[in-house]
């Protein structure tokens, strides 16, 4: 298996730490990734908001970049990964939005490259039963929130990928690591997006429910797989002062690979989530990431 | 009576007919921030069935649309009300009321509530631009620019500030651009796009 790989901009800054534990549960599981040559900023929110023809463009670019080398795409952020399917999607049914879409990427045929999320590849092309044998730490008595947001799962004719309304990937994805997947009931609700910027007070009543539910529902810990609600549960939680460590699914499921902590980057996370995890790490990794 | 043109010119810019709606309030239901909007999701749709196009493209709800998709998702009609909403900003911007560095001198004249009032439209549009401004330069978002221009051009000017630090700390803040090797591939894609759509972005 060998996939084209686009982080994307907050892969690069912020959400660092989920960049790296991608990167190290593929090569463990002996998934090969080869970063896209001089990849580009997808346009995100801002772009889908402003003009759809920018946002097309700016996102196959990168699906360009894909073509060329021959391969599929592998894109861990939700937002370039929605943008891509997006403009994929409105190229196949709008031929003279195609062409305009060519025109400025100076492009001689359509662009059509398949992307998906890592999680969509692990469960639905790799396998939850090959996983299970490379699994050397089991986080016995762990309870988990596995929360999903948006773009993850809706809408569904887009992205494909498990259920809007009721999804268990993440949940399933607990259980093999030996985790234990709390019922509650903000698995689907939005953290606010892009309001964290323009409309804080709103973005933080938003993130501050999810944290609560977690919460109530006896959650150790939260785990999902969007960079823009990472960030937004975790400095909701800054300015809260709540504790709830916040897991990219990637370090969670590197943890029970046996990938050692500084690697998956989880001295990088705001919460610490070290507390949480002292029963399942070992001593010389945890001082390793703290010093 | 439906104002037909405006239907028209929507479904043949999207691919969708707002005829189709037949108000069962689904989508406002299910609207994270319904309760933030001036009109909610189904009444936009009503409007633009109604062909109040100058009101619809004005209103603050599309502005507080975070595109969480849940609409979408849900409409028994299989209409993509987040599509029509993202169409819908696009014209506004386009037609009525371009994003521009929000008139603050104007506002600071009725006084300190008025200036200090915090603007959840204009806000959200001037991040879009500043965003897309970085992209345009850099061809990759710049985080720490994208906040410093927000801040200067909203004059909330320490939004964010107590997240600096902490941010810094655990090397998530970049202090410089992401660098990219041809990131004048990425301005000419800006200026394709202007040229044409016919617009200044």
């Amino acid at each position: 298996m060998k996939y084209a790989y686009y982080p994307g901009c907050s892969l690069e800054t912020s959400a660092k730490e989920y960049d790296l534990s991608v990167r190290e549960v593929f090569k463990k599981l002996r998934i090969e990734i080869v970063e896209l040559e001089d990849w580009s900023c997808c346009g995100s929110t801002p772009g889908h908001m402003t003009n759809e023809l920018l946002s097309a463009s700016l996102s196959l670019r990168n699906s360009q970049l894909a073509a060329n080398m021959g391969l599929e795409l592998v894109v861990p952020c939700v937002a370039c990964l929605a943008r891509i399917r997006y403009a994929t999607e409105t190229m196949k049914r709008k031929p003279v939005f195609a062409k305009k879409v060519m025109d400025v990427l100076n492009a001689t045929n359509n662009i059509e490259v398949s992307a998906r999320h890592p999680l969509d590849i692990l469960i639905n092309e790799y396998g939850m039963e090959k996983i299970e044998p490379f699994v050397q730490r089991r986080l016995n008595g762990l309870k988990v929130a596995a929360y999903y947001g948006c773009l993850l799962v809706r809408p569904p004719e887009i992205m494909k990928f498990d259920d809007p309304e009721n999804p268990t990937s993440l949940d399933d994805l607990s259980r093999i690591v030996g985790a234990e997947p709390v019922m509650w009931q903000s698995k689907l609700e939005c953290c606010g997006a892009i309001l964290a910027l323009s409309s804080p007070d709103i973005q933080m009543d938003f993130s501050s429910s999810i944290l609560e539910k977690a919460r109530i529902a006896g959650a150790d810990m939260i785990v999902l797989a969007c960079p823009l609600c990472h960030s937004n549960l975790e400095t909701t939680e800054v300015s809260k002062k709540i504790n709830m460590p916040v897991l990219y699914f990637s370090q969670l499921l590197g943890i029970g690979l046996g990938i050692r902590a500084k690697a998956l980057g989880l001295e990088r996370n705001l919460i610490s989530p070290f507390e949480v995890l002292s029963g399942y790490l070992g001593k010389e990794e945890i001082i390793e990431c703290l010093e | 009576m439906f104002q037909i043109e405006f239907v028209k010119e929507i479904e043949e810019k999207t691919g969708i007919n707002v005829l189709e709606c037949y108000q069962c309030g689904k989508c406002s239901a299910g609207c994270p921030i319904g309760s933030s909007m001036d009109i909610v999701p189904n009444q936009v749709i009503r409007m633009v069935q109604r062909g109040l196009k100058d009101k619809v493209l004005r209103c603050k709800a599309i502005w507080m649309c975070l595109s969480c998709e849940t609409c979408t998702t849900r409409c028994p009609r299989d209409i993509d009300l987040a599509k029509l909403i993202d169409t819908l900003r696009e014209m506004s911007l386009k037609e009525r009321e371009p994003a521009t560095a929000q008139n603050l001198f104007e506002r600071a004249k009725t006084g300190v509530k008025e200036t200090l009032r915090i603007d959840r439209k204009e806000n959200l549009k001037l991040i879009n631009r500043s965003f897309l401004e970085t992209v345009r330069r850099f061809g990759r978002c710049y985080e720490a620019g994208l906040v410093g221009a927000f801040n200067i051009n909203s004059w909330l000017f320490f939004s964010k500030i107590k997240l600096g630090l902490p941010m810094f700390l655990k090397g998530k803040l970049k202090i410089l651009p992401q660098a990219m090797k041809n990131p004048d591939e990425i301005k000419k894609i800006f200026e394709k796009v202007e040229k044409i759509e016919g617009i200044k972005i």
